[in-house]
């Protein structure tokens, strides 16, 4: 494929496959880093 | 022996007492039958063609109306739970009731499935699979329906009817084509015996997971 | 040889072990699977060559046909995880059943919204129901039954005891559905698309396609530990080993 041309059937599927992936790993990180923080919180206070 | 025979004529008497049971998937049936010619068209020819589809799909959504008739009420009297502790073969009692409900939910809906062939004009070679691949294939409807009740009781959610739909998709495809066979003159009884294939082979499986799925509601 | 075995099916059962390890494959896992998929994909797009009949469009392939295996496999893995729960209250089972569940549900729509976008120019229509992007579908909604079910119980060992009961059922009942759209479609319409017709691919093309399908894989080797830490890490939030861990990093 051609560096210049573009082709708005598979962007669209790369766009659409790398928002999901980057979705599956946010959301668990986000998750991980809130259940620990909670309990560092819980230990200063 | 006895015990099994005492909740068969209980749960018979329990239905049929209760008049709603029965009554509220017959009307369903009926209604929706009887919407189709008005929202679809009235050109005999359509219908004829739609005819094994609508009945089989109105059939599987009007079990959705009673499938939460089998546990529920027992549960929210706490008589399920008697049941648990009795130590009885839990699977024959679920199987009996299982059998009662599908006696009195989906046996009227057979008889007047009949009517389609006035209201949809299927043709009277549809007839007789209509009545047979119905016969074989709601009671596997009825297996499902027990255990997405059995997994959603107490509970007003979705997640029984999303559980239970997907599940019967065969039963559907091959309840219907058995139908669409026979109008176009192809043997159907390849379909039926299918159907009856699907119904030995889920029924241990899904009384197993039914009455595991009862379990879990009393820790 | 078995006792090794044995004796890594006990760690595996170990919520604290599992934390431990997890911590440490997860940032090799990430790295190796991104890198993967970013090299096929560049791979795929840009160097491999054009198609003879479909031109540009089938470079879809690249990400249909990974996402596509990957959601079955996930499934067939979340069945034997509900049996290993079932038989052996194996709680790490649970937590693997839940966490891949989303996952799965996620990569069964990469596949039938690529499959979609993929069928619209090449053979010019979205969806067409044919036995393969119907059980796709009905894999679709049993990951969606299983996802739905996890709110519907108080109690984490119901739940898990539930979702396990529908894997269990969905796994048992997808080769039905399977089979029966099969015979339904022959009726319909004979000869319809076959998507994996290209049996003849060539090595310029099915390079990437190993390479990416592999990527993939890794990606939700990567992806579900990372969630199952996650899962953990919900459900051990008050254990004492939870929050030593936490406040050691």
């Amino acid at each position: 494929m051609d560096f210049g041309e573009f082709n708005i059937h598979i962007w669209s599927v790369v766009s659409a496959t790398g928002i999901i992936c980057l979705v599956l790993i946010y959301l668990p990180l986000a998750k991980i880093k809130k259940n620990e923080s909670k309990i560092k919180n819980n230990e200063t206070t | 022996m006895i015990y099994f025979v005492k909740i068969l004529k209980k749960e018979f008497l329990i239905y049929s007492r209760k008049s709603s049971s029965f009554i509220s998937p017959v009307v369903f049936f009926l209604i929706s039958i009887s919407l189709y010619p008005i929202g679809i068209s009235n050109d005999p020819d359509i219908l004829k063609n739609l005819a094994p589809g609508l009945i089989w799909i109105t059939v599987l959504l009007s079990t959705l109306i009673s499938f939460q008739n089998i546990f529920a009420e027992d549960y929210e009297d706490g008589s399920i739970e008697l049941l648990l502790a009795s130590g009885q073969n839990l699977s024959l009692i679920v199987l009996i009731k299982i059998f009662v409900n599908w006696i009195f939910s989906c046996l009227p809906i057979i008889v007047l499935s009949m009517f389609s062939i006035f209201l949809l004009y299927l043709p009277i070679e549809g007839l007789k699979p209509l009545i047979i691949s119905l016969l074989i294939g709601t009671p596997t409807i009825c297996l499902f329906g027990a255990l997405a009740g059995a997994l959603s009781l107490g509970k007003n959610s979705i997640t029984g009817p999303a559980l239970m739909l997907p599940l019967s998709l065969p039963v559907l495809i091959l309840g219907t084509q058995a139908i669409n066979y026979s109008l176009n003159g192809i043997n159907f009884s390849s379909n039926i015996l299918l159907l009856t294939a699907i119904l030995i082979f889920l029924l241990p499986i899904i009384l197993f997971a039914s009455v595991g799925a009862l379990k879990l509601h009393f820790n | 040889m078995f006792q090794t075995l044995k004796n890594f099916y006990h760690k595996l059962g170990s919520f604290p072990w599992f934390y431990k390890i997890s911590g440490k494959v997860i940032p090799f896992a990430g790295v190796l699977s991104i890198s993967l998929i970013v090299i096929s994909s560049i791979w795929g797009l840009f160097f491999s060559p054009t198609d003879a009949v479909q031109g540009d469009v089938y470079r879809i392939i690249y990400f249909h046909v990974p996402a596509v295996s990957v959601s079955q496999v996930i499934y067939y893995s979340m069945s034997i995880a509900a049996a290993v729960f079932l038989i052996w209250r194996m709680k790490m089972a649970g937590v693997y059943i839940k966490s891949l569940a989303p996952i799965g549900a996620a990569f069964t729509f990469i596949g039938l919204m690529s499959g979609a976008i993929w069928g619209q120019p090449t053979w010019g229509t979205w969806w067409v129901w044919d036995a393969r992007l119907t059980s796709t579908l009905v894999l679709f909604l049993f990951y969606l039954a299983i996802i739905g079910m996890q709110s519907t119980f108080a109690s984490r060992k119901s739940a898990d005891t539930a979702v396990s009961i529908i894997t269990l059922v969905g796994v048992v009942n997808l080769p039905i559905v399977k089979k029966s759209v099969d015979w339904w479609n022959t009726l319909h319409q004979p000869a319809s698309i076959s998507i994996t017709g290209e049996s003849s691919i060539s090595s310029e093309m099915l390079l990437p396609l190993l390479l990416s399908i592999l990527g993939i894989y890794l990606f939700v080797f990567f992806t579900g530990l990372l969630s199952m830490r996650a899962e953990i890490s919900t459900r051990e939030q008050n254990k004492d080993w939870f929050k030593k861990v936490s406040n050691y990093n």
